[in-house]
């Protein structure tokens, strides 16, 4: 069963959780659209080595784990009421965000079809 | 592989976990936004109705109206830690604008005074549609964000089948 605890697994894992705790902070940055003094907000994904073993993992490599960080999305000059969401900006990244996440959906449930079709016993 | 493993990687992930105890989800962060600027078009459907009211239960003009907002964290404190950042929008106040009255001068008007002048609302029908297209416009981005979390939710439910 190495293909559902392998890195690829655990990476897809995160991000799919990562894009969804981007398009949270994304929603929240629409709704205060008209919120003065608002400060919009944007997730940074970084890697860094997980220094965790993970036990169930084949590959005795260090997995790659993805790391998501709230910032403040600093690209735009604030309005004269001190808020700083862009509202083109904001939607083009929503839906920047939606592809993804529904890539790596995508991906996942490739990988997963592959092993259904193997239990299955039939190409 | 020991079944003691499996556990442990799963358990690594529960830790993860975005929705935690009361705090609010995307759909329900855009729930706000729309709530919000629905409020906010009742308000200006309001004013540009008494754009003419001379007369009010306060007695005087009808005063023009203004929503205020403010943003609200979406995270209770433990969770703030884990998914810290989001905030969903709360209407704080609606609050009467102190503008001066327009003073019109017809004195055939009931509620003239000795000089002839009329005191109406301090509503500019002008700013009150220009208000009305903002607020209708992010009444949308709204939208646009609850179909998106749909169409994400749709995607995941895809891997079962």
């Amino acid at each position: 069963m190495q293909i559902l605890f392998d890195r690829t697994s655990h990476l897809l894992d995160q991000m799919i959780q990562g894009t969804s705790l981007r398009h949270r902070i994304l929603a929240a940055n629409l709704a205060n659209v008209e919120t003065p003094g608002y400060q919009a907000q944007d997730i940074t994904f970084s890697r860094v080595l997980d220094a965790a073993q993970h036990p169930g993992f084949a590959d005795p490599a260090p997995a790659v784990t993805m790391k998501a960080t709230v910032v403040n999305d600093t690209e735009t000059t604030a309005r004269r009421d001190g808020n700083t969401v862009d509202l083109d900006r904001q939607m083009v990244k929503l839906a920047q965000n939606t592809q993804w996440h529904n890539a790596m959906l995508q991906i996942l449930a490739g990988r997963l079809a592959t092993i259904r079709s193997a239990i299955r016993d039939r190409g | 592989m020991s079944g003691y493993g499996v556990r442990r990687a799963f358990g690594a992930h529960a830790g993860g976990e975005m929705v935690v105890d009361g705090s609010l989800n995307a759909l329900e962060i855009s729930a706000t936004g729309l709530a919000a600027q629905r409020i906010r078009l009742n308000v200006v459907a309001e004013n540009l109705a008494n754009a003419e009211t001379t007369r009010t239960a306060d007695g005087g003009p009808y005063r023009r109206k203004l929503v205020v907002f403010g943003a609200e964290a979406a995270d209770t404190f433990g969770a703030a830690l884990d998914a810290a950042g989001a905030s969903s929008v709360k209407v704080l106040s609606i609050e009467e604008s102190g503008e001066p009255a327009r003073m019109i001068h017809q004195p055939s008007h009931p509620d003239a005074n000795a000089e002839g002048y009329v005191m109406l609302p301090n509503v500019n029908p002008l700013l009150e549609m220009v208000d009305l297209l903002a607020a209708s416009r992010a009444y949308e981005a709204n939208v646009t964000a609850v179909q998106a979390a749909k169409s994400m939710a749709n995607k995941a439910l895809e891997i079962g089948r």
